[in-house]
């Protein structure tokens, strides 16, 4: 692949803002996210010349990503679970519609899905990357996120049906 | 998802209801997929749900995305990334020539006994290669394509007009270069790569210090370094140990800053 530094600048700082949104969704903590996509950000220009498809350079990057925040929590294990409230979340302003909140209550919800299935949600619903692009990303059959899929968003309608999400946000 | 089961219903699988959710069907199989919702209102409820949170999903997210903060644009980091690696030259050189200058008075001391052949003149050469033929992440600050700018950058701080060489003839090319602030002075650094990816360096200062007659070659821990002076700046090849391509690209060099006799 052969672009000059302009065109590969303009082609990683497109996926940015999703990049920080995706962080703060796998360690809820504003700096400690930006701090990994900043490191993202570093490995995807020296590693550039691995790349070797352009249109991939969304799935690319959230790889890179993601294969970071699973070291750095091998590396953090042990010291507790994260205790932080959800900045993501916390994030969202107080409603003011019916449809704000409902948007938002899915949102919550999605927090308190496992990590796993959360992560595949994330990765499908929010980002469009495709099941076969998440799959290798996460080093999964592609059987298994399919099923992590429909078992995520079971749990997700049972807690937004269920009514059971303010509750659970009070509890923590 | 779509394995093309034409229209099947009885094949209808997990994978393809999810698919639905996400509007990734293509349209024959969406149509056998609203059929069997059709057929099967129990499920038909649970799906309809699982939309409607996708795209409260979607849309609250949407929320989240902001603008980049500057210390993320890329240009950013690289300038952040060149002043760490400018902070780690200049430790690595203080700690050569630092070394440099205890392993002389040592060998003072003890009259007579050669100096450690790891360090000498030129050893800041010999410490920029180390430094930068390894650095994956941004080992020049100029690149080739910024030539022009870079020998008059260099030119202007090290005090001589300085024409980046070619040496392709070599096997060399060229890939760029920076500004090194070495103890001795500000220092020109050129980095060049030959087909297999090796690294080798052109490095240009001033000097004051001991200048040795002639073409001076120094290995040591698998790095030859060859050096040379004229009146006032000291020259430098450095690259991996007893290749020839350094050597021809020692001589190219040589035809264009030829130096003290020797």
């Amino acid at each position: 692949m052969f672009w000059n530094r302009r065109e590969r600048d303009a082609a990683i700082e497109a996926h940015i803002p999703a990049l920080r949104r995706f962080a703060l969704t796998l360690v809820r903590e504003r700096h400690s996210a930006d701090d990994l996509v900043q490191d993202t950000l570093l490995a995807a220009l020296s590693n550039w010349a691995a790349l070797r498809q352009p249109e991939s350079v969304k799935s690319w990057l959230f790889a890179i990503l993601y294969r970071k925040f699973l070291s750095d929590e091998r590396r953090e294990r042990g010291r507790g679970e994260h205790s932080h409230i959800d900045e993501a979340m916390a994030l969202a302003t107080p409603p003011m519609q019916e449809q704000a909140l409902a948007q938002n209550e899915a949102l919550r919800a999605l927090t308190l899905l496992p990590h796993e299935q959360r992560t595949v949600l994330w990765l499908v619903a929010i980002e469009d990357l495709a099941y076969a692009d998440v799959a290798k990303m996460l080093g999964l059959p592609l059987g298994t996120v399919m099923s992590r899929l429909a078992r995520g968003r079971e749990r997700l309608r049972q807690i937004l049906e269920g009514g059971a999400v303010i509750a659970l946000r009070k509890t923590k | 998802m779509s394995r093309s089961h034409e229209n099947g219903l009885g094949a209808i699988g997990e994978d393809d209801l999810q698919a639905f959710i996400d509007g990734r069907l293509d349209e024959a199989r969406a149509v056998s997929v609203e059929a069997w919702l059709a057929a099967n209102p129990d499920k038909a409820h649970a799906f309809k749900a699982d939309k409607r949170i996708r795209d409260n999903l979607r849309v609250a997210a949407a929320t989240h995305l902001e603008p980049i903060p500057t210390t993320m644009r890329l240009a950013e980091l690289r300038r952040a990334g060149a002043n760490a690696h400018r902070r780690m030259v200049k430790r690595a050189v203080a700690s050569v020539v630092l070394l440099m200058v205890g392993g002389v008075g040592g060998w003072a001391a003890r009259d007579g006994l050669s100096p450690p052949s790891t360090l000498g003149t030129m050893a800041d050469a010999t410490a920029a290669w180390r430094v930068f033929a390894n650095d994956q992440i941004q080992p020049v600050e100029f690149t080739a394509d910024n030539r022009v700018r870079l020998a008059s950058w260099v030119s202007g701080q090290v005090g001589r007009s300085i024409d980046i060489p070619d040496l392709t003839e070599a096997g060399l090319e060229f890939m760029g270069g920076r500004l090194l602030s070495a103890d001795a002075g500000p220092a020109g650094m050129f980095l060049y790569e030959d087909a297999e990816k090796r690294r080798f360096i052109f490095y240009v200062r001033a000097t004051t210090g001991e200048r040795p007659k002639g073409l001076q070659i120094r290995v040591s821990q698998g790095i030859e370094t060859r050096f040379w002076f004229d009146g006032r700046h000291g020259y430098a090849l450095a690259g991996p140990a007893h290749s020839p391509r350094l050597a021809a690209a020692t001589e190219a060099v040589r035809r264009s800053y030829p130096g003290n006799g020797g």
